[in-house]
């Protein structure tokens, strides 16, 4: 405890100005446990006309505290969550699957100029948990009394690449295009969720590959 | 550099980065797992249960040539209808959905299919009285991490003495064993699995009928009767495989699909010989005596389901789910009880024994309202023998080593095979199909 408050001190010591952001963004995903856990719902079930589509467009919202130290070097803590959602309507049965992907994280940030103009790169290493849940004909699933649904748990990086638009400018707004990898999100139930079964895909986990596309809008706090 | 330069470069690199990523990542997700196309060669499917027709009309989707081998004169394997006995059909085999999270449940919700859930309530004959509640919790062993003993160890060890043996031997006897032969273990551990659902639902129809009408009838074609196969010769690029009466058909991929009970007695002679690891998977399977027999009667006497008779452990009131005014009692007997009216040797013999027991239980009122029996005995189905897999004691993951193919030519399929704890039903053997297409598809 002693530590965690040393560092806390620390921490706010070396901060001399704060600034905070929101980041609103398109985000395409890949991740390969998931679209196989889909596509084996679908193979399974040939008379689905219309075929559950994978997880591949969402949206993103992300939150960013950014403390600018008297070294220069930029850091903070962020926020995101991203959402995603497969729905397939068919014959007395509409089947949506939502997915709820949120990041909790600490990012370094570089500010420099390239041609004048001002950008920056940010890194971040966070904490990704998930939630899966199914909805059939806008109902949630319930078994035996309880939504069918499944959390996961893993770490994520991001890489970030923005810069201060001319345009908006007045509104200190930028550009940015972020990838983002998680080697593991450790979901056991996601399966279930997905395809009804556990233990086919033999697979209680899966790696995420994204990529972002998305505006930034910056605000300073005055100390 | 130009403003207009650095704009025109910067919306270039903008395009660029968006559109590579994409690509790459868009040619990581091609159908990489169910390449379907790949696969040009014709299937034989051993076994027109569940598994083989859903494996069937899977193959049928994907426009895969197949044809299936089924030993006895019907389509079904361990569901089966009775018209007649009744003012409703009678399911003789598989009649209980367990839960709907499943691709049967799905098939229902597109199709509203009726089904009505199993909320029946439980009374127990139990120390010669017919009672409601039991002193002691019998229902004991869906924790984790229970000892591989059986069922019947397990309850003694936790405190139920012989008197709850029955209502034990009731609670195994839904697993399809004897409770001195589930493993308390395995059998927990295969639950930990179950994303089905725990109720019980029951068809207004009958299972057969809405096997049958969902996906059997587009395959009737595809399908031929009266052929036991007797051998499989997998040695070469084409597999051999001969029926009782000689006949040769030739395949490049198999689904066996026949009941665990048949592989275990050697029923089926390989070439070349199963691996050793696979037969004694086979041999740690446990499919025991099963039979369940259906008494009308012209009162209903009885409660909705009863535990504990010593010469049948469970009865369930038939009429459940259905719409009838006919009171049938369905006598569901499983391991060894079953194996004990076997020997009895006659229908009359094994329903003169029910008889006597719910007479005992209830006052002589079914001897005096009894009308009519009807005995389906799988021991005595020449192409089943036996109820359907459960897990023994030392059943490790024989499962898991059961189903896996062999040569990527032979895949299996049923019940027993399903390796993600659904085992036992028919949505469990449907799964093992579909992994089996699956599986044979891309092992191409």
């Amino acid at each position: 405890m002693k530590n965690i408050l040393f560092f806390c001190f620390f921490f706010f010591h070396v901060v001399n100005a704060q600034k905070i952001s929101l980041d609103v963004s398109y985000k395409y995903m890949y991740a390969k446990q998931w679209d196989r856990s889909i596509q084996l719902y679908n193979f399974s079930r040939p008379w689905l006309i219309e075929q559950q589509p994978l997880f591949i467009h969402g949206v993103n919202a992300g939150f960013n505290y950014l403390i600018s130290t008297k070294q220069g070097l930029n850091h903070g803590l962020s926020f995101d969550l991203s959402f995603f959602r497969s729905v397939a309507e068919n014959k007395n049965m509409l089947n949506a699957i939502n997915l709820y992907i949120s990041n909790v994280g600490y990012f370094m940030r570089k500010e420099f100029s390239i041609y004048h103009a001002n950008c920056y790169t940010e890194m971040r290493l966070a904490l990704t948990v998930s939630g899966l849940f199914r909805r059939v004909n806008q109902e949630p699933i319930l078994v035996d009394d309880t939504q069918i649904r499944a959390f996961g748990i893993g770490s994520d990086v991001q890489l970030k690449f923005g810069y201060n638009l001319l345009c908006l400018a007045r509104i200190k707004g930028s550009l940015f295009l972020a990838v983002s990898y998680s080697p593991y999100v450790y979901s056991p139930y996601s399966e279930s969720v997905l395809n009804q079964t556990m233990g086919i895909t033999n697979h209680y986990g899966t790696g995420i590959l994204g990529a972002q596309i998305g505006l930034r809008k910056g605000f300073t706090l005055s100390r | 550099m130009k403003r207009s330069d650095f704009i025109l470069k910067s919306c270039l690199l903008t395009a660029g980065s968006i559109l590579v990523p994409s690509t790459v990542l868009n040619s990581c997700r091609k159908d990489s797992f169910f390449d379907q196309d790949e696969f040009k060669g014709t299937v034989l499917i051993i076994g027109a249960g569940a598994a083989g027709l859903y494996a069937g009309y899977l193959l049928r989707s994907k426009g895969i040539s197949f044809q299936i081998l089924e030993a006895d004169d019907r389509i079904g394997g361990r569901l089966g209808k009775l018209s007649g006995f009744a003012d409703y059909d009678v399911d003789t085999g598989a009649q209980w959905l367990h839960g709907t999270n499943n691709i049967l449940g799905d098939i229902i919700l597109q199709t509203k299919t009726k089904i009505t859930i199993d909320d029946s309530s439980m009374s127990y004959w139990f120390e010669n009285n017919m009672v409601t509640e039991l002193p002691k919790d019998p229902y004991i062993f869906e924790q984790k991490n229970l000892p591989d003993i059986s069922f019947k160890d397990y309850a003694h060890q936790q405190g139920l003495d012989i008197s709850y043996d029955n209502i034990v031997e009731a609670i195994a006897g839904d697993q399809g064993a004897s409770a001195s032969l589930l493993s308390a273990y395995w059998n927990s551990k295969d639950e930990e699995n179950w994303v089905s659902g725990d109720e019980d639902y029951k068809f207004s129809g009958t299972y057969f009928d809405f096997i049958y009408q969902q996906f059997a009838q587009e395959i009737v074609n595809q399908i031929n009767l009266n052929k036991q196969v007797v051998s499989i010769d997998y040695s070469g690029s084409q597999i051999q495989v001969i029926d009782q009466n000689g006949a040769k058909y030739f395949c490049d991929k198999l689904i066996l699909s026949v009941p665990i009970s048949i592989l275990k007695l050697n029923e089926i002679q390989f070439n070349p010989a199963l691996p050793a690891t696979k037969t004694d998977a086979f041999a740690r399977f446990g499919m025991g005596p099963g039979m369940k027999v259906f008494l009308k009667f012209n009162v209903k006497f009885f409660p909705e389901n009863i535990y504990g008779g010593a010469v049948c452990a469970a009865y369930f009131d038939d009429s459940i789910g259905k719409t009838t005014n006919d009171a049938v009692l369905i006598a569901f007997i499983m391991g060894d009880q079953a194996a004990n009216l076997h020997a009895l040797g006659n229908d009359a013999a094994i329903t003169n024994a029910l008889i006597q027991e719910l007479d005992l239980m209830f006052d002589g009122q079914a001897s005096l309202y009894f009308m009519q029996s009807f005995v389906q005995d799988f021991q005595d189905k020449p192409f089943i023998k036996g109820a359907y897999s459960y897990s023994t004691i030392g059943m490790d993951n024989a499962r898991q080593i059961a189903a896996e193919p062999i040569d990527n030519k032979v895949f299996f399929a049923g019940e027993a095979m399903n390796i993600n704890g659904h085992h036992q039903t028919v949505h469990g053997a449907v799964e093992s199909a579909y992994k089996a297409v699956l599986d044979l598809i891309t092992s191409s």
